[in-house]
């Protein structure tokens, strides 16, 4: 799939790829938004907001710098981290999406237990180590689409994934 | 993938961490991590129905709008690619226009190569410029207007007009070749001409005939043929009348690269000193009577004295009014002339195929100017600019890393 179709907008074709773009990336978009905000609204608003600006700057998209959903993810999570500055300037953050993340429906007590023990050692990562582990797990970025993520090479970011995992272990396994 | 820092358990995780992302089976020892992802990826926030519904409708809202609003401005949207496709005509048609405009070529005056000025008839080249009175129609006396140039080339801060626009140039000449007889006007000129190397003695020498053929002299001149470092320089005089004619002779010689002419009304000057004269030589006549009539030697001493004095003034104010008369009858020329391989045919004689090669070489030289002019203006806009937008996103980018880190202090 790519995006490079996108710039002749607004054709049905193109206009179908990003659907298809949306539909296979808007849940894990607001996994790793929501992750990062701790705020299912606002998640909704970011992810929203973040497909907006895919919208929009489709016609700057370009493959040799990653896929498209790479490219998304990196939108989202300027979005999601300006609206972390946003929200630092004007109140604190609250975290409402705590309970619905361990809800596992029918999963017995074990399953349970093991999430809510995964939830607790992210949540106790530093963020910069939470965001790393969140776009490899969910947003399943290779580590070169990471690098361009965030900001750093590929080998920095499977350096960054590594010790993030790493101590993501250690933190289960410590509870 | 580039992993030779990280050791080789780390490189071995990393690549079973890629498997599982892919879904592709891993080994029993990275169960646990393939676990893992599974659990984070269960724990994590999920898009409940209604939020998605809320999504979508979202989504479709805004893309709709977009989508309505802008199938014009999509369509006209300029890519880097597409920038430059059409930007690169458009400048080159800028630039033509522009040396079109800067030659006069739309006005009827010719190229400089092709059409040195001739005498009395006032065509004018790119590069020529003038300052001083046309058709020695000079201004009122002690008023000074605006210097005027065409083409660029510097002017002498002197008596001038404005501007002398090409259709003027058609019916003036660059300077008159009689004065009128009430004025006293200096003029000078400085004339750059391009050659040949191995042509510029030959221009040497028909610059010092050219010279003597309408009562010049040669006061200094410098001739050195050293290849492309060829080199000639001459300070030339000659009669203010006659130097129309003359720049018109040395211009018909090789290629003009430049051409700057000055006029400088000094009938002020020499009223103010001939009046001067009239009244020292009035008071050394008084002085004269007064000194027959003087009754004392110590009367006859001081009033001699006083003569003695008025006779050096007298000396030098006749010295400054034959000065004055000498600039005002002779006119300088200051005359270079440069070696170059485009002048190889130049106006000296040379073919069609010659001058055409000397107009595009002109209009290249032109053109380059041009640019670099643009690029001096917008080299330091564009890097100003770039580096404000630098700036700017590095600073975003830090105050993102900024609320990023500070989210788990706030959140904790």
């Amino acid at each position: 799939m790519t995006l490079t179709a996108l710039a002749a907008e607004p054709s049905p074709s193109g206009i179908e790829r990003f659907e298809e773009l949306y539909r296979s990336s808007a849940g894990d978009i607001y996994s790793y938004v929501a992750s990062l905000l701790r705020d299912a609204s606002a998640a909704e608003d970011v992810t929203a907001l973040a497909f907006e600006r895919a919208y929009r700057r489709r016609a700057l998209f370009d493959l040799r710098r990653g896929t498209p959903r790479a490219w998304l993810f990196a939108i989202a999570r300027n979005a999601a981290l300006d609206e972390l500055r946003r929200r630092g300037r004007t109140t604190p953050l609250v975290d409402d999406i705590a309970d619905e993340a361990v809800d596992v429906g029918g999963d017995d007590d074990d399953v349970a237990e093991r999430r809510l023990l995964v939830r607790d050692a992210l949540a106790a990562l530093e963020p910069r180590e939470r965001e790393v582990v969140l776009l490899k797990f969910v947003g399943r970025l290779s580590n070169s689409e990471l690098g361009r993520v965030l900001g750093c090479s590929e080998t920095a970011a499977g350096t960054r994934l590594h010790r993030a995992v790493e101590r993501l272990r250690e933190a289960c396994n410590a509870t | 993938m580039p992993r030779s820092e990280l050791d080789p358990r780390a490189v071995a995780q990393l690549a079973a961490l890629d498997q599982i992302i892919a879904g592709e089976p891993v080994g029993e020892e990275h169960l646990e991590l393939a676990a893992l992802v599974d659990s984070v990826r269960a724990s994590s926030p999920t898009l409940d129905a209604t939020a998605q519904a809320r999504l979508d409708a979202r989504g479709r809202g805004a893309r709709s709008r977009r989508t309505a609003e802008s199938p014009r401005r999509q369509r006209v949207r300029l890519r880097p690619g597409r920038l430059a496709l059409a930007g690169g005509p458009l400048v080159a048609v800028v630039v033509a226009v522009a040396v079109v405009l800067g030659s006069g070529a739309l006005n009827g005056s010719a190229p400089r190569s092709i059409h040195p000025p001739a005498a009395g008839a006032g065509g004018s080249a790119p590069g020529v410029s003038h300052s001083g009175a046309v058709n020695g129609a000079l201004p009122a006396y002690g008023v000074s207007a605006p210097t005027g140039t065409t083409g660029g080339a510097s002017s002498s801060p002197a008596l001038t007009l404005p501007a002398v626009t090409p259709v003027q140039r058609k019916t003036t000449s660059p300077l008159p070749n009689t004065n009128p007889s009430h004025r006293l006007v200096a003029r000078g000129a400085s004339l750059t001409l391009a050659a040949a190397p191995d042509q510029i003695q030959t221009v040497a020498n028909e610059v010092v005939a050219s010279t003597e053929h309408v009562g010049g002299i040669v006061e200094s001149s410098n001739v050195a043929v050293h290849g492309m470092s060829s080199f000639a320089s001459f300070s030339l005089s000659v009669p203010s009348v006659k130097l129309a004619q003359l720049i018109a002779s040395l211009s018909s010689l090789s290629a003009v690269r430049s051409l700057d002419q000055a006029a400088t009304d000094i009938t002020s000057s020499y009223d103010a000193a001939a009046q001067q004269l009239a009244d020292e030589r009035a008071q050394r006549s008084a002085l004269i009577k007064a000194l027959a009539a003087a009754s004392t030697l110590a009367a006859e001493q001081s009033i001699q004295h006083k003569i003695n004095g008025l006779d050096t003034a007298i000396a030098a104010a006749t010295h400054h009014i034959g000065v004055l008369r000498s600039r005002g009858d002779n006119a300088k020329v200051s005359l270079e002339i440069v070696a170059s391989r485009a002048a190889a045919g130049g106006a000296g004689g040379a073919g069609p195929v010659g001058r055409a090669l000397n107009d595009a070489l002109s209009v290249l030289d032109v053109a380059l100017a041009i640019a670099l002019v643009a690029l001096a203006i917008v080299l330091p806009v564009a890097l100003v600019v770039f580096a404000l937008w630098w700036a700017s996103a590095t600073l975003r980018q830090r105050s993102r890393e900024r609320a990023l880190a500070a989210s788990a202090a706030a959140s904790s």
